[in-house]
């Protein structure tokens, strides 16, 4: 018998992947040590200043995962540190981290900054990319979490000095300095490890002749980042080094240290940040003129493609070539390009400022610490992950997620992140709960007849609210509203820093309500309803007036007007928030088992993936048989057969204790809520089943375009074929075709389907290769717009180009013609390298089709009430942090069914779900909605239109006794039933029905606080 | 005086309506959401009221916004199948449809008053209802019931 096995894990490396796993794990009943070798946890994603492809500021969206990772009674950040050694095995590790003197005591520390700000000595800051300037003892980053600073030895006069200066302890009233402080070793017990290495930008200085380093004005991707940042060293003000002046102009030269001898991969996301950034500039600069020096565009992750569309509409230019050299114009710091366009011209630009996109590496100290836990590397130092899954090593116990496994973007990293939380929930099944403890809150103050003390916050969100709206004026406006007591602004109102200002506001004003002006109650009113909980205040005293969404951003370039309208948006929160009450949300018993829609490759593993957590999962299957698109498939990725896969896969879906198959079955009816959904299903013969279950995974798949009649000749000549048909053809022992040709993007990136299919330049390129490998004298051609072997993908590219196969580009809109002979096709092609048409001949044409949303997918989505985007594919909660989850919770999507993606990509997903259904049915109960309907008795007369509209039957008449001794029939709600949403209370004709903190003279106050004037009238009256 | 609020008195609109839109929480203020993630730019007369769900705004609530001076007033839900709370948009439209006659009756235009659906995935759709709605409202004028002291000519 092995070691007992603990229920604790650890984490190296607390970027975004590594912070995703430490809190699906920890809120799952797992201890998490978040170790991170810097002195803040954030990885990369902090220091950017929005995220494609929707502009979300990376702050705002990031920043209640670091409140909620500090306030976690279960997580224990081991920030500026380094693993030293690891032993044991599988469910029991020992590990010592060696944790570097920070010089200051944590214990005692409150973040208050006085000691950066009287520190004497400063230094260059790392986290500004060598931009800005930060003190001696200093925080990474403004929001830093922890919260502590640190003193850096080097640049400290009391350690290069002579010893004398004490500045900061002298200035410090905690006593939390500590000059004698010295690295201690800790030792952990662990039951599993977490690798999150995540990456370290290439460094562009290597590759000299692009001036870097040399030329004031050639910067990196990430120092433009953070000249582009609110937060960032010229607070957002766009200005070049050389001159401090806005440049009139800006180059980006793609592929930096990507896609080179011996860097052999495409870098994943380095085509769409660029864009990003140029889009950002572009908005508030639309005179900055920006070109984009590129080889492919790869724009091909969900929402990417119409975000390229977007930013060429903005009018970016996207200039294809091959960049040879960058000068430097003496007297003015300009830069001279010289490049090679497509067809072969030589070109010269001028351009007052380059930014170099420079690729991902694996993180500098990555190495040793794959050394010292014994995992395998591939050549370009990415951990070797098992085939097909994404997050195995080859050491049991021992998990990967995110860059480390090779570049990828956010989405697709915390993908990985839940999937690999998902298989240490698998190891340690038995040893949850084991180890944590429950947060505990103050008891709640009664606020029961005390006056309103309104508090009131207005954050900046970096530019993005302070960069339109008057923020003094908005606070100073705040300080005049009836019920306010307290008003004050804050940079960013969600991060841990100002979170506890926020609570010392709390306290201090002895507030009993808080208002803060920001963004979204949608993403935001957890955070503070968490701060407030931890004050001892009912967390549902906090309202949020949206002045970023539904302001500053729809308004910029009217800010006189926005301001006014911001002012009475807060006036009708405040008004809202004068009515808000404390709330306790019941808690009942729920189901704690599982439903997959959808048998393919994605549901199976879903399915599998929390069968082995050890909840009971039903897998339903509308048609005969297991496998989905897996079917049709000969070979894999890595060039391995398909089938036997398909097949190992479902002989474990079909044996697994706790999985039951429904197949042939289809989804009738849905209703109930995350914990207690009930679905109603219906095979082919008619008979009905009826389950209940806790959550639900929709892995619906998706389906190949069909290419029309006659689209490429298509069902017209027998000689066209589907680019999945290829591997097919090569079974066939009398394989005797002299030139196979491939035509790309057939139903993808077009008015159809606007979006790219993601798949198809990866499958085309590996048949090409198998075709090749096994028919050296088969002629193979790939006809294509965008080559878009993403991320090792890239290997495959080179692979084939080494074998021969060419590749001819041709552009947007300029699809290749099939005529039919009886001796061949003739292909023609508007070669862009060659600037004219050529014709070939074939003898096979191979289309690669794209992918299109499942049939059925927008009626699912309407059983379901879960939101279908754009292109047909349903729609994650958000984009980036949350790719699996819908927004309804208890729901999750995986698989092509949110958009187009590789098997393994999907495989990811699938078991990314378990993790975050584990969420929900890892505990028997689960906490209700606490916004619910109330009857008020007196002005209820039981005429019962509320029974009737209820869509929960949450309502019935009762016999009530009133006081003075009178029977009468009134309506009663059943909390567990009742959903807060409030038809009873917009059909009640006598106001009897009120739904908590919605109720109807609050509504009506907040009308009242809009009506009562209009500050853009008062505005035009003041002029 | 700011080339903003320069160009605001010189061209000073007939008046500047006040628009009351209440938004259910899953689809349509999710949209004004959305459209601020898109930058997509709408005039700003909107005072966005969230709601849980379009089926929680009684028709006093419509009726009362107008006698008390507001110009225009929508309710924003989810189309039509995809309500979170099953049908409570089905039972505002009919609702609204009540609305539409009763408004005459108080010497309102029937068009101050006007429901939408419009799905989270729509910012271009809540752009444009905004934008609509306040081309609309500018066109009929003020509201009769609006307060003194806020007339066009104070402008």
């Amino acid at each position: 018998m092995a070691n007992k096995k603990i229920g604790s894990t650890l984490i190296i490396g607390a970027g975004v992947a590594g912070m995703q796993a430490a809190l699906d794990l920890a809120d799952s009943g797992i201890k998490v040590y978040l170790q991170d070798e810097k002195p803040a946890i954030g990885g990369t994603m902090v220091a950017l200043d929005k995220t494609f492809p929707t502009n979300d500021c990376a702050m705002c969206s990031l920043s209640p995962r670091l409140v909620a990772i500090s306030n976690h009674p279960n997580i224990t950040m081991l920030t500026h540190s380094e693993i030293k050694s690891v032993s044991g095995e599988a469910g029991n590790f020992t590990v010592t981290i060696n944790k570097k003197p920070r010089y200051i005591d944590e214990e005692k520390c409150t973040g208050c900054d006085l000691c950066i700000e009287k520190c004497p000595y400063k230094a260059i800051s790392e986290f500004d990319q060598g931009m800005g300037k930060r003190k001696a003892i200093y925080k990474l980053y403004a929001q830093s979490t922890p919260n502590f600073p640190v003193i850096d030895t080097a640049s400290c006069a009391f350690f290069f000095k002579d010893g004398k200066c004490h500045a900061c302890e002298l200035v410090c009233d905690p006593k939390a300095i500590r000059l004698d402080d010295t690295a201690k070793l800790l030792t952990l017990n662990v039951g599993a490890i977490l690798v999150t290495t995540g990456f370290n930008l290439y460094d562009a200085s290597e590759r000299s002749e692009l001036g870097f380093g040399r030329y004031a004005n050639v910067l990196t991707s990430l120092q433009l980042e953070r000249l582009i940042s609110a937060s960032g060293p010229t607070v957002g003000n766009l200005q070049r080094p050389s001159d401090k002046q806005m440049p009139k102009s800006i180059g980006f030269l793609q592929c930096v240290g990507s896609r080179t001898e011996d860097a052999n991969f495409c870098s994943s996301v380095c085509c769409m940040y660029a864009t990003k950034e140029a889009i950002i500039i572009k908005e508030y600069h639309p005179e900055v003129d920006i070109t984009i020096y590129y080889t492919d565009l790869r724009a091909y992750g969900k929402g990417f493609e119409a975000y390229f569309e977007r930013a060429k509409v903005m009018g970016i230019k996207y200039v294809r070539c091959q960049l040879s050299t960058i000068k430097e114009e003496p007297s003015n710091k300009n830069l001279n390009l010289r490049y090679i366009t497509e067809d072969g011209k030589l070109a010269d630009a001028q351009t007052e400022m380059m930014v170099l996109s420079c690729g991902l590496r694996p993180s500098k100290s990555a190495d040793s610490i794959f050394n010292i836990l014994g995992l395998k590397t591939q050549e370009d130092g990415f951990v070797k992950t098992e085939s097909y899954e994404p997050v195995l090593t080859n050491k049991e116990g021992i998990y990967v997620a995110g860059v480390a496994t090779g570049s990828r973007d956010i989405p697709d990293s915390v993908v990985q992140a839940n999937s690999a939380s998902s298989k240490i929930l698998s190891l340690l099944k038995d040893e949850r709960g084991t180890l944590v403890t429950e947060k505990i809150y103050p008891e709640e103050r009664d606020i029961l007849g005390e006056e309103l003390r309104i508090g009131v916050i207005v954050c900046h969100c970096g530019k993005n609210i302070a960069g339109v709206l008057d923020i003094d004026d908005l606070v100073k406006y705040s300080q005049t509203l009836p019920g306010v007591v307290f008003a004050t602004n804050q940079m960013f109102a969600c991060s841990t820093d100002t979170g506890a200002k926020t609570k010392e506001a709390i306290v201090e004003h002895n507030l009993n309500r808080l208002v803060v002006a920001a963004c979204s109650p949608k993403t935001h009113l957890p955070v503070f309803q968490e701060l407030l909980a931890e004050t001892g205040l009912n967390p549902y005293l906090v309202e949020m007036s949206n002045i970023r969404n539904h302001c500053s951003w729809v308004h910029a370039g009217q800010n006189e007007r926005a301001t006014a309208k911001a002012k009475d948006m807060i006036r009708m929160t405040v008004a809202s928030a004068s009515h808000l009450n404390p709330l306790h949300p019941l808690h009942v018993k729920i189901v704690q088992e599982a439903a997959v829609i959808g048998g393919g490759a994605a549901g199976m593993s879903a399915a599998l993936e929390i069968a082995e957590q050890g909840y009971k999962t039903i897998l339903i299957e509308r048609t005969d048989k297991l496998g989905g698109n897996m079917i049709t498939s000969r070979y894999l990725n890595d060039k391995s057969e398909a089938i036997p896969k398909l097949n190992n896969l479902i002989s474990k879906v079909k044996n697994h204790k706790n999985i039951s198959l429904y197949m042939d079955t289809e989804l009738t009816d849905f209703g109930g809520s995350a914990g207690n959904f009930s679905l109603n299903l219906r095979n082919i013969k008619g008979t009905e089943a009826k389950i209940n279950t806790g959550v639900v995974i929709v892995a619906t798949g998706g389906t190949p375009y069909t290419p029309k009649t006659g689209e490429f000749l298509y069902s017209q000549d027998s000689r066209v074929v589907r680019q999945g048909e290829v591997p097919w053809l090569l079974a066939d022992t009398n394989w005797n075709i002299k030139r196979l040709v491939s035509i790309q993007c057939v139903g993808s990136r077009n008015d159809e389907h606007k979006y790219c299919s993601r798949v198809c330049c990866v499958n085309a390129v590996r048949n090409a290769v198998v075709v090749k490998q096994q028919h050296p004298e088969t002629d193979v051609i790939i006809l294509y717009r965008d080559m878009r072997t993403y991320s090792l993908y890239e290997k495959l590219y080179n692979e084939a180009r080494d074998l021969g196969v060419r590749f001819i580009r041709f552009n947007d809109g300029d699809s290749p013609q099939v005529a039919a002979q009886k001796d061949a096709l003739y292909i023609t092609v508007n070669d862009a390298l060659l600037g004219q048409p050529v014709t070939i001949t074939a003898d096979k044409l191979a289309l690669s089709i794209g992918v299109a949303p499942s049939d059925g997918t927008s009626e699912l989505g309407k059983l379901l009430k879960t939101t279908v985007g754009e292109d047909g594919f349903f729609l994650e909660a958000h984009i980036k942090l949350r790719p699996v989850d819908f927004a309804t919770d208890g729901i999750f999507l995986c698989g092509l069914a949110a958009s187009p993606k590789l098997l393994e990509e999907a495989i990811a997903q699938a078991q990314a779900t378990a993790a975050r259904a584990a969420l929900i049915i890892g505990s028997p109960t689960i906490k209700l909605e606490a916004s619910v309907a109330n009857v008020i008795p007196e002005h209820c007369d039981g005429c019962g239109y509320c029974v009737e509209t209820c869509p929960y039957g949450a309502i019935s008449l009762v016999e009530l006794v009133e006081a003075n001794g009178v029977a009468k029939s009134a309506a009663k709600t059943d909390p567990v039933r009742c959903h807060g949403c409030g038809t009873c209370a917009g059909t009640c004709p006598k106001r009897g029905m009120q739904v908590l903190n919605f109720t109807g003279r609050q509504i009506m106050a907040t009308v009242d606080a809009a009506l009562q004037v209009n500050s853009e009238v008062e505005l035009c009256r003041q002029s | 005086m700011s080339p903003e609020l320069e160009s605001l008195s010189k061209s000073c609109q007939p008046f500047i309506p006040t628009i009351i839109a209440f938004c259910c929480n899953w689809c349509s203020y999710g949209a004004a959401d959305l459209a601020g993630v898109n930058r997509t730019k709408y005039p700003t007369n909107l005072r966005i009221v969230r709601v849980m769900c379009s089926g929680m705004v009684h028709a006093d609530m419509v009726i009362n916004s107008l006698l008390k001076g507001a110009d225009g007033v929508m309710v924003l839900g989810c189309h039509m199948g995809d309500c979170h709370y099953i049908n409570g948009n089905e039972k505002a439209a009919r609702r609204a449809e009540v609305i539409q006659e009763m408004l005459p009756d108080y010497g309102l235009e029937a068009q101050r008053f006007r429901i939408e659906w419009i799905s989270a995935a729509e910012g271009g759709k809540f752009a444009q209802t905004a934008q609509e709605m306040t081309d609309l409202i500018t066109k009929l004028g003020p509201n009769p019931f609006k307060k003194k002291g806020e007339e066009p000519d104070a402008c």
